[in-house]
């Protein structure tokens, strides 16, 4: 397993494109900052790491991390490295949960990443203060500011996982990265739009995704934030099943 | 040509392009069954423009010319058939122009084929005319105003092709183009809406720089086809750029 990590870690380390992904992050920072920055409506950088957060979803940003599920697994496709993988003794299972781990990882790092950058531009740029809810009606504290902060940016890395879940599924089913990143996009796209009108929004996972809705509030539900993690994880392990049954059943293509 | 013939049948037989077809298609559909009700006091053009909107505003169509290119420019690096493309008598330039045309052939004829088996649906549910524009004045000039709007949409489309078909030559790996190109989009999308100068240079915002003035009860015509010029004449410099690069350096397989 830890050779297996190992070396998909090492394989996105050398590899230079993935740092466009922080590039890109830290140019959207710099340009959603700006823009904040001549609006009268953010004054305390509460607000401004909250919309940061608020905006990373709505654009779409969670690209970033779509595009690297797609990398992590595309890059074997386009390498011709599957199928040296599997000439060795292959285990499917440790060779998915190296690929899962991977994603967790730059999952993680890439919320730390544009969190920090987003908190050293608002610190520079803004003055502490109390700040708006989610509906940006009721106010928050500045005193309990950077536990709200925590909490929403780690679970929101968090639900982000099953984006990579869901991209590795239909990578390992289709082969090609592309067509997964393509079809992800969708998906998500459409559950979004639909939720967003429809009564069925309960069963689908992008309502449990959006979760800085919950934290944002004048006291944070942990009750329902630890609903919200537990269907998302559900998601994630029945995802994981289906992709393992797959890929096992999969033939080397060469 | 044999090249653009060539291209084509590369495009035709690929799965995306079906994939893209059938996910485009989703966006009428849904909105047909889901939201019928909602719009009872609507025209089928006025529908059609929405969808046509929906279909623009969630970047599907961009998405799909973005998969299209990096697969005809960057899925030759890598897929290595480059060199034996160019064992054959078949001059670089010409090869690149076939590429280019097939691509945005492709992708007109994939969002028109939407847009009028959309219209069509739509003509069956609702009666045809007349088009409303913004705050629900009525509109003249439906015809021109309806192809304006699609060709606005072609041209964005053409731009970010011509972005695509650079990020190919400068990266030739297939994904990492696809979803850098997707992001650069809603970088310039966000550049382009700090300054109406920008907004003039970068005319890639369809809502400010092409919805709204179709939508006024005066067409602005002079104000679209200069925006049309900037960005043709801003994918030629992108596509030129491109092939020098690719005519600059060797085949590396």
């Amino acid at each position: 397993m830890y050779y297996y990590i190992k070396n998909e870690l090492l394989k996105v380390i050398y590899i230079k494109r993935l740092y466009l992904g922080y590039l890109g992050g830290l140019l959207f920072v710099i340009l959603l900052t700006t823009f904040f920055y001549k609006s009268p409506h953010f004054e305390s950088y509460f607000d401004v790491i909250k919309a940061m957060l608020i905006h990373l979803y709505a654009l779409k940003l969670h690209l970033f991390v779509l595009g690297f599920a797609a990398f992590i697994y595309s890059v074997d496709i386009e390498e011709r490295t599957m199928k040296i993988i599997r000439s060795k003794p292959f285990s499917p299972l440790k060779f998915l949960l190296a690929k899962y781990t991977v994603g967790a990882i730059y999952t993680f790092l890439f919320y730390l990443t544009f969190a920090l950058l987003t908190i050293a531009v608002a610190l520079l740029l803004f003055e502490n203060g109390d700040f708006t809810d989610y509906k940006y009606e009721g106010l928050i504290a500045a005193e309990r500011g950077w536990q709200y902060i925590f909490t929403a940016y780690t679970l929101q890395a968090y639900v982000s996982l099953f984006i990579i879940a869901l991209l590795l599924f239909f990578a390992v089913i289709f082969e090609n990265g592309v067509a997964a990143f393509f079809i992800t996009f969708f998906i998500m796209l459409g559950f979004s739009m639909v939720g967003s009108k429809y009564r069925i929004h309960k069963l689908l996972p992008t309502r449990y995704m959006e979760i800085w809705r919950l934290v944002f509030r004048e006291e944070i539900p942990w009750g329902s934030l630890l609903f919200y993690c537990m269907v998302i994880s559900c998601s994630i392990i029945l995802i994981f099943i289906a992709t393992y049954t797959v890929l096992r059943s999969k033939e080397v293509k060469c | 040509m044999v090249g653009l013939k060539i291209e084509l049948l590369k495009i035709g037989r690929s799965r995306l392009l079906w994939l893209g077809f059938a996910l485009l298609m989703a966006f009428p559909l849904a909105l047909i069954i889901f939201m019928r009700s909602r719009f009872a006091d609507k025209t089928a053009i006025d529908m059609t423009v929405y969808t046509l909107v929906t279909i623009v505003d969630t970047s599907a169509l961009f998405i799909v010319s973005a998969m299209l290119s990096g697969l005809i420019f960057a899925g030759e690096f890598q897929y290595r058939t480059l060199r034996y493309i160019l064992i054959k008598p078949i001059s670089l330039g010409r090869l690149f122009l076939c590429k280019v045309c097939a691509i945005w052939l492709f992708v007109s004829l994939l969002f028109i084929a939407v847009i009028t088996i959309c219209l069509l649906i739509n003509c069956l549910l609702w009666k045809p005319f007349p088009m409303h524009g913004m705050g629900g004045v009525l509109l003249n000039r439906e015809a021109l105003r309806f192809t304006l709007l699609i060709c606005s949409t072609l041209v964005i489309s053409l731009f970010l092709i011509a972005l695509t078909t650079f990020y190919s030559v400068l990266l030739k790996s297939q994904i990492t183009v696809v979803v850098l190109t997707v992001l650069s989009f809603l970088i310039f999308f966000i550049i382009s809406n700090l300054s109406p100068l920008i907004h003039m240079l970068l005319p890639i915002d369809f809502r400010y720089n092409f919805l709204k003035p179709i939508g006024k009860e005066e067409l602005e015509l002079s104000g679209i086809l200069l925006n049309y010029l900037i960005l043709a004449g801003e994918s030629l410099i992108l596509l030129l750029t491109s092939f020098l690069i690719i005519k600059g350096s060797d085949i590396k397989v």
